[in-house]
């Protein structure tokens, strides 16, 4: 190497170049956003939907029964899922990747804290008993704060359980599984004792759908993203630092045990907003990182913009297949029935050894 | 290394084992113990005594008068709990060994027995034959169709392993695909279904040991204990392959065919106890890292510990979840989480050692 | 034990005029009922390099590990100018203290030149300067690694990863550097230009170069100190030739040996029982 000017040039453009992929993903997520508007079981054309957001945004009511319920999916329904399509693939996949790099585990996503468990035992114990834990409150919003809360207490257990003993990344993870179990355990056994309905119920829950989302739930989801990706993005750097050792970590004055509980309360937080709106939707958590990891490297400061973008058309997408074909399977269904086989084909396809 | 010394180092490195030894003893009394007194938990009141009668009285080969209160008991105590018993014994160290033997092969410890795939298919296989309402062997309960769609990740894991660069943690993540793509059949055709079909398979799914009878037993413990005595014999080498795949290769063992091995013996034990066990979680994940927080990692000791240990834990869980519920209202798989996640906890949190 | 999240820290800066003082005062250390370090007394305050040898088990990585925070002894205390390490935060101390270690992980492995830059975090945080790449490629043309800059660290043999973590520690710009075994996996002629480049930084930059070194004889040649511990504590601290003596390498290894003089630096000859001295 001669000139350190040019080493140095060389290395900002390495920094820079997979921006422009990133770039495209965003594209591509606007675009599938754009199709996906008219989206539905009625024969509505792009134009119109357009025309329809336009009349919309220029406060003309609509005048018939034809128009009104045009409106109503348009603008009512399809952009809300798609926005909360977005927001939902976007955190998941984030804390999948942040909890990766950290957990230095492969198999670390958001879920494996038990937070998915939790929300559904709050969910449960509000459909299938009753019960609230604050009362007075209209019943779909009692859920969802219910869902909330109880979501927060595995990662309550091990914050709490992190401030006797220094919690290994695995002892994390195992603590959050085993109290997964826990509620798992209770989830099953109030199952078990409801009738046909509610089962069924619970399970479409379980298994995850945007389409249930309305304008009302927005806000909230899009603040769930917007604050984890400002947390994790504010802390990229030392989440590379911890990814690399702890050891290393402690020498270059990051404090792993902090860090770790840092962004698993920022994740645990996200997450559960969104695991109360959409129920559990698994498998972007878990993938969409690996993904990232596989065109955008390992460093959080292009995997978590990466992660999140990939997460979020992949999620997006899933949800336009379904809006095209059925407007009522779960999304997850179709996460994992189309991604899955492009996962694979990616991992086999990926000569370096990474991991 | 003077006489003194060398007897003091025996005598520590005796202590370890015993230790190990121990442990495993205490497994093994303990679920003597829960047999004993699991066969009189049930429904049907039989008395204390009247319960090894009737063991007693089959042994010696005297048959009871058809439908006489005798011939009842036996009916009960032989072909109900008894088989059940046995079913959850060979469930607890076939699932334990998987557990401790895929976190071993794949160097993850939060993989476990369903990682590849295993539980997925299997479900898928069972709401194939509910929801479209086919069986191949309808004698065999859908056992057939789980343990047949049970081993397709795996075999399509085994075969794409050629192409898949010696990398475990690629072997994982494609495991979990599958995991999901399979979970995502089986909802498929679950949402389609209706309320009542979806009950049924959600009731499979949950796991429970009594959907048993002595020859479907007779197969399952066959498999699981041939495949219990494989893993012990390759257990050595598991040790020697945690040094890393390059110095064990140095050390003469062919790591890739170790490895597909283990994963195809696995596969078995596990296909055939969830074709008529359900899912049930918790004992392949957790059960492993307890044993070895008591007795550390070493997989020769490991195997046995996992079996004794497995089996005791499940047959007691099974006695709470039929001493709770005779109608089987209580999911086996719950009271294993409820009383196995406190108690690891509880020895995560006392134990000085960090294993990892 | 509580783990410290939210105590108050003392800071510590240390001008670069200044110079640094490492006090070890009635050091302990024990893994539960083994007692490892015994009541340790040591102070080290010249820009110099250090070398620690002594059998294995003795402590060395453990008292290095409660000099940089990593351990938290059982007994007294580690003093930097005065101040007690218990109380300055990991990022203080990483400003002053460096460290590079035997091994690292490496789940999901990043490039030569992200690992180095890491080094640069102590000081710069989030912005990443041109000045710091400057100093990260100096480092790597320094350590002769500056062709792989653009490597993945999975793809490097074991000898050019530990040339990255050293890197990465001189990268840190510390006052105190610890290092523990950083040439146990080079060849004979990297071993040598490593340790003399470290002998080098010590003078040009002021640093205080304490390393944990298995081959007595590269430790002899070039140390201008060398602490020797034995049995929990420091047996013998000085410059070389005071400190490298037949008796005290039976003492403390148990081998015996001959040690003669070459251009001014001790050298070791091994000798087992049946050879004559």
């Amino acid at each position: 190497m001669v000139n350190i000017n040019e080493s140095i040039a060389d290395y900002r453009r390495r920094e820079n170049a997979p921006k422009s992929y990133i770039g495209v993903v965003l594209l591509a997520i606007v675009l599938v956003f754009i199709l996906s508007l008219p989206a539905s079981e009625i024969d509505i054309n792009l134009f119109e939907a357009l025309r329809i957001i336009y009349d919309h945004i220029m406060g003309v009511e609509p005048s018939n029964y034809h128009d009104m319920i045009r409106h109503r999916i348009v603008v009512e329904q399809n952009i809300p899922r798609a926005i909360g399509a977005i927001c939902a693939g976007g955190v998941l996949s984030i804390g999948g990747a942040v909890l990766q790099n950290l957990i230095r585990n492969p198999l670390a996503d958001p879920y494996t804290l038990g937070i998915s468990s939790g929300a559904l035992f709050g969910m449960v114990i509000s459909l299938a008993l009753g019960i609230s834990i604050i009362p007075f409150i209209d019943q779909m919003d009692s859920r969802i704060l219910n869902a909330f809360l109880f979501a927060l207490i595995p990662t309550g257990i091990i914050v709490f359980l992190s401030s006797f003993k220094k919690v290994s990344p695995t002892m994390m993870i195992l603590i959050g599984i085993a109290v997964m179990y826990i509620f798992n355990a209770f989830n099953t056994i109030i199952k078990y004792t409801t009738d046909d309905e509610t089962i069924s119920q619970i399970y479409q829950w379980t298994v995850g759908s945007v389409s249930g989302l309305s304008w009302g739930s927005i806000p909230k989801l899009v603040f769930a993203l917007v604050m984890i990706y400002i947390a994790m993005y504010w802390i990229r750097n030392e989440i590379d630092i911890v990814a690399q050792g702890d050891h290393g970590a402690m020498t270059l004055g990051v404090n792993p045990y902090r860090l770790r509980i840092i962004a698993l309360v920022f994740v645990s937080l996200a997450t559960a907003i969104i695991v109360c709106y959409t129920g559990t939707i698994g498998f972007v958590g878990l993938v969409a990182p690996h993904i990232a990891r596989r065109y955008f490297g390992s460093k959080c400061r292009l995997l978590i913009p990466g992660s999140a973008v990939i997460g979020a058309l992949m999620v997006l997408l899933s949800d336009y297949i379904i809006r095209l074909i059925t407007p009522n399977l779960p999304v997850g269904v179709v996460l994992a029935l189309v991604c899955s086989p492009i996962f694979i084909v990616i991992l086999v396809r990926m000569k370096r050894n990474e991991w | 290394m003077d006489d003194s010394k060398f007897e003091q180092m025996k005598a520590e490195y005796n202590s370890h084992i015993f230790r190990k030894f121990g442990f495993i003893i205490l497994c093994i009394a303990f679920m003597i113990v829960m047999i004993a007194i699991s066969v009189n938990i049930g429904g049907y009141q039989i008395s204390f005594m009247e319960v090894y009668r009737t063991i007693f009285d089959h042994i010696l080969g005297v048959v009871p008068e058809e439908y006489s209160k005798e011939w009842y008991d036996y009916q009960i105590v032989w072909n109900n709990r008894l088989p059940r018993i046995l079913f959850a014994i060979l469930s607890g160290i076939g699932l334990a060994v998987s557990g401790a033997t895929m976190q071993s092969v794949m160097k993850n410890p939060l993989a476990e027995p369903y990682t590849t795939g295993v539980s997925s298919g299997a479900c898928f296989g069972v709401a194939i034959s509910m929801a479209l309402g086919v069986s191949l062997f309808p004698s065999l309960n859908m056992g057939a169709e789980a343990f047949i769609m049970a081993l397709i990740p795996v075999a399509i894991i085994i075969i794409m392993s050629p192409k898949l660069n010696n990398s475990v943690a690629t072997v994982i993540l494609i495991g979990t695909a599958l995991t999901y793509m399979f979970n995502a059949f089986s909802t498929f055709l679950l949402v389609t279904t209706d309320s009542e079909t979806l009950a049924a398979i959600y009731k499979w799914q949950v796991g429970s040991f009594s959907n048993i009878t002595w020859d479907r037993l007779a197969i399952i413990a066959i498999f699981v204990i041939a495949g219990t005595i494989i893993i012990e014999i390759l257990s050595h080498k598991l040790n020697i392959m945690t040094l890393g795949d390059n110095a064990a290769q140095s050390l003469g063992i062919n790591v890739r065919r170790i490895r597909i091995l283990c994963l195809l013996v696995m596969a078995i034990m596990v296909a055939c106890i969830v074709s008529y066990a359900g899912i049930i979680g918790f004992v392949g994940l957790i059960c492993p890292h307890m044993i070895r927080l008591i007795i550390g990692s070493d997989n020769r000791f490991l195997i046995p510990a996992a079996s004794a240990f497995g089996a005791a834990f499940l047959l007691f869980s099974d006695s709470c979840a039929k001493w709770l519920s005779s109608l089987d209202m209580v999911p086996v798989g719950a009271i294993c989480g409820l009383i196995g996640a406190p108690l690891f906890l509880f020895i995560l949190m006392h134990n000085r050692r960090n294993i990892w | 034990m509580q783990v410290d999240l939210l105590q108050k820290k003392t800071p510590l800066t240390i001008k670069e005029d200044e110079n640094v003082e490492l006090l070890l005062k009635d050091l302990c250390f024990s893994y539960g009922d083994i007692d490892v370090l015994k009541h340790i007394e040591m102070t080290l305050d010249e820009p110099k390099l250090i070398s620690i040898i002594g059998p294995n088990g003795v402590g060395k990585s453990t008292l290095i590990h409660c000099i940089n925070k990593i351990l938290s002894p059982t007994g007294g205390c580690v003093l930097i100018n005065g101040v007690d390490n218990k109380e300055v935060s990991y990022k203080d101390l990483a400003k002053i203290m460096g460290y590079v270690p035997y091994t690292t992980s490496n789940t999901f492995p990043i490039s030569v030149t992200d690992a180095v830059l890491m080094g640069r975090h102590p000081h710069s945080g989030r912005n990443i300067t041109d000045q710091d790449l400057r100093i990260v490629f100096e480092t790597l043309e320094l350590l002769e690694i500056d062709d792989l800059a653009n490597r993945s660290l999975n793809e490097l043999s074991a000898g050019q990863l530990q040339k990255v973590v050293l890197a990465k520690g001189i990268a840190q710009q510390p006052r105190i550097l610890l290092l523990d075994e950083p040439t146990s996996n080079l060849d004979i002629k990297h071993q040598m230009n490593v340790t003399k480049l470290l002998k080098s930084v010590s003078e040009e930059k002021q640093m205080m170069v304490i390393m944990i070194c298995h081959d007595l004889n590269i430790a002899a040649k070039y140390s201008d100190a060398v602490i020797i511990m034995h049995d929990g504590g420091i047996f013998a601290i000085g410059s070389p030739s005071e400190v490298i003596t037949p008796e005290n390498i039976e003492t403390v290894y148990g081998v015996k040996c001959k040690v003669i003089d070459d251009l001014g630096r001790p050298h070791i000859i091994l000798r087992d029982e049946t050879e004559t001295c």
